[in-house]
């Protein structure tokens, strides 16, 4: 008898444990959490995003017009909540936002140019209900939002020129050379890279409702040229630039000249007017000397003739030019009283 | 030795006692008949233990404690002693005063003291479990890295780090590390799944739209200032968003270039310009060594005018007063002066020259042709 009654006050401690276990839950701050009754979702809790409330009121609108109630949260026993026992059920999910990485694509733009897009996104289960009903886990929500994302993002990259998907304004470019200014696309930049991120973020956010999923953001993180179109964007730039450094090495050139062109100018000019004073100066002293000559030597000028003539006579006969000999006829004058001594007298 | 088994265990014998114990066999006797004090203590030690532990923690300098009540995040304690409710409230500590970095297109090996950086061109001086491990980081990231081996992984990977379209639709290299630190420790925890995955794509998605809106010359070099200033600026704000709790501390950018193949005609822009300012330089120096030079040439062409002159002038003064005092005396006795002056010089030219007498027929005198007898003779 002692042993049943045992067994039966062990059995009701035991029931007693489960169902107050059953009864209460924790809801991570981390989480949200859906009650469901035989199936039928009846609360939904939902943890805010810290210091967002932005984001948190977001959340929060989803239910507000569901018949379902949404606990306040935090709840008064912070994240410990009551349900009825074994009736209602907890179906957690995560509340924090979460990652997408696209794998890159290769995408056509508008103007026929070939890139590689790598898209990445922020989401967040924005509907824990109809997320737990459709993708149930985050392979799952991996692999809807592969297909909504990687469509839309083609779709609204291909639609545009390369230009509005890379660009994000009209801002001017900034070249180092005034030639660079002429590869600059002239294009005007309508939608830009912002503009088509939020076109797809919002076409995503329409997908991806149902699946109760948040799309927060899609980024174009990476767009680059495939290879052949790389190298070919490689070469261009390489002839920009050699175009650039040819005309600085011409401007050397050219401005070499130019400055060894005024040096021989001022160089010339400098010496020519230097001879034009020099010449002018012995002028003057020239126009002196045969004034003074002049005035001296017309005062007698038979006399002057003899003077000067003689003088020149010495001057050939300097001693400084021992290499001059002199021949003279006899019957020069000098020769004169030797021919007048007649030997028979 | 006592015998334990014969013992009424009830009663202590009265020379088990703490104050007579010699030996360690004492100590064993004196701990058996104590053994349920014993327990006791233990266990209440145990427990005291578990709960002190449980309700006072420390939280250390630079971090801050987020406290969770069943879960629920409740509030979050600087650095210092704190009290909890135990098992029913937890504690996350977050460091928030370290700076982290995170690299894009290189990475930075640390190995013994000096550090490396390992960028696609020298991929293959690394070994293999090196590059394994970064290759690794990236997975557990999440993203997914496929095709070749470990040095080819990363070089890609890279390569897809530092790839960037310009707005001129070209191509610039550009390699830069963000440094960040956990500004909101409750924030960082709760809301964003995977931070830094979260932080790797925003950084490389706002620096590619700073990028994307600038010009290749504005991207490696005009405009690099301005690509970091506004692309932290960009990051802070879209992580701000998502309220992910991380602040950027700083972005530097680190070398930009333009792509591998195109680098030497970009230099040799630049040896260009400055060959063209060697050019003109040269030009300058050899017109300011030479135009002085012939500014001086010319004062000497004229001072030399200038003496010239002074002698012209000075001689023919001279000139002429000598003329005028021999004419003076001249005009005195002009007959005998004059034959004398004309013998005189017969006697300086007899004196200085030879002169060859020639008999010749026929001719009235003067100077005649030079024969240079005395050299045939010899």
């Amino acid at each position: 008898m002692t042993l049943k009654r045992t067994l039966i006050k062990a059995g009701i401690a035991v029931g007693a444990f489960i169902t107050v276990l059953n009864s209460v839950f924790v809801v991570d701050q981390t989480e949200q959490a859906v009650i469901t009754k035989m199936g039928n979702p009846k609360r939904v809790i939902i943890n805010p995003i810290i210091k967002n409330k932005e984001l948190s009121d977001r959340l929060r609108v989803v239910y507000k017009n569901r018949d379902v109630y949404l606990s306040e949260y935090p709840g008064p026993f912070y994240g410990l909540y009551f349900k009825i026992p074994f009736v209602e059920s907890v179906n957690k999910s995560d509340r924090r936002i979460q990652s997408w990485d696209g794998t890159p694509e290769q995408i056509t733009t508008s103007d026929k140019r070939y890139i590689w897009v790598d898209a990445a996104a922020r989401w967040i289960i924005e509907d824990p209900l109809k997320y737990g009903e459709s993708v149930k886990n985050f392979t799952g929500a991996q692999a809807k939002l592969d297909d909504v994302l990687d469509s839309d993002t083609k779709t609204n990259i291909s639609k545009h020129p390369l230009i509005e998907s890379v660009r994000n304004s009209n801002k001017t470019l900034l070249v180092e050379e005034a030639e660079l200014r002429e590869s600059i696309p002239a294009d005007t930049v309508l939608v830009g890279r912002e503009g088509i991120e939020n076109n797809i973020t919002t076409s995503a956010s329409l997908s991806c409702k149902e699946y109760g999923i948040g799309v927060l953001n899609v980024i174009i993180k990476r767009i680059n040229y495939v290879e052949s179109v790389k190298i070919s964007i490689e070469d261009r730039m390489i002839s920009e630039r050699k175009r650039i450094s040819d005309r600085y090495m011409s401007e050397g050139r050219g401005e070499r000249d130019k400055i060894d062109g005024d040096r021989i100018q001022e160089q010339q000019k400098i010496l020519s007017e230097a001879y034009r004073k020099a010449e002018r100066i012995r002028g003057l002293a020239d126009g002196i000397a045969a004034r003074v000559y002049a005035e001296a030597y017309s005062k007698d000028p038979k006399f002057y003739q003899f003077y000067k003539t003689l003088n020149l006579y010495r001057t050939m006969g300097d001693s400084t030019r021992k290499e001059v000999d002199l021949v003279i006829g006899t019957d020069n004058d000098f020769f004169k009283y030797l021919k007048e001594i007649d030997p028979k007298k | 030795m006592v015998d334990h088994e014969e013992r009424n265990q009830e009663r202590i014998p009265p020379q088990v006692r703490f104050k007579y114990i010699r030996s360690f066999e004492d100590f064993i006797d004196w701990s058996y008949y104590n053994r349920k004090k014993f327990r006791n203590t233990f266990a209440s030690g145990i427990v005291g233990l578990v709960t002190l532990f449980n309700t006072f923690y420390i939280v250390p300098f630079g971090h801050e404690g987020v406290v969770k009540t069943f879960g629920a995040y409740s509030k979050t304690v600087e650095n210092g002693l704190h009290t909890k409710v135990p098992l029913l409230q937890s504690v996350k500590m977050v460091n928030v005063k370290n700076v982290r970095t995170e690299e894009f297109g290189y990475r930075t090996i640390k190995a013994d003291v000096r550090s490396d950086v390992l960028g696609v061109d020298n991929v293959s001086n690394y070994d293999r479990g090196l590059l394994e491990e970064i290759v690794n980081d990236q997975r557990e990231l999440g993203y997914s890295i496929e095709g070749g081996n470990a040095a080819t992984q990363v070089a890609s990977l890279l390569q897809g780090e530092y790839l960037h379209l310009t707005g001129d639709l070209n191509i610039a290299d550009v390699e830069f590390a963000l440094q960040w630190k956990i500004k909101d420790a409750a924030a960082y925890l709760f809301n964003v799944k995977d931070p830094r995955k979260t932080l790797r794509d925003v950084a490389e998605y706002n620096i590619r739209l700073i990028t994307g809106d600038r010009s290749v010359d504005e991207v490696i070099t005009i405009g690099r200032g301005d690509v970091e200033f506004q692309s932290k600026e960009g990051i802070q704000k879209t992580l701000d968003s998502f309220s992910s709790g991380i602040e950027i501390v700083a972005l530097k950018l680190g070398t930009t270039n333009p792509p591998r193949r195109v680098k030497a005609a970009f230099d040799s822009v630049s040896i260009a310009k400055s060959n063209r300012q060697t050019a003109v330089n040269s030009a300058w120096s050899n017109y300011n060594q030479i135009i002085p030079e012939a500014m001086g040439n010319a004062q000497k062409i004229i001072k030399q005018a200038k003496a010239d002159s002074t002698n012209r002038v000075n001689y023919a003064y001279g000139d002429v007063q000598r003329f005028n005092e021999t004419y003076k005396e001249y005009a005195n006795a002009p007959e005998i002066t004059r034959t004398r002056m004309y013998l005189e010089t017969w006697d300086i030219l007899l004196r200085n020259i030879k002169i060859k007498a020639v008999e010749q027929k026929g001719a009235e005198g003067g100077i005649l042709l030079k024969l240079d007898l005395d050299k045939n003779k010899e």
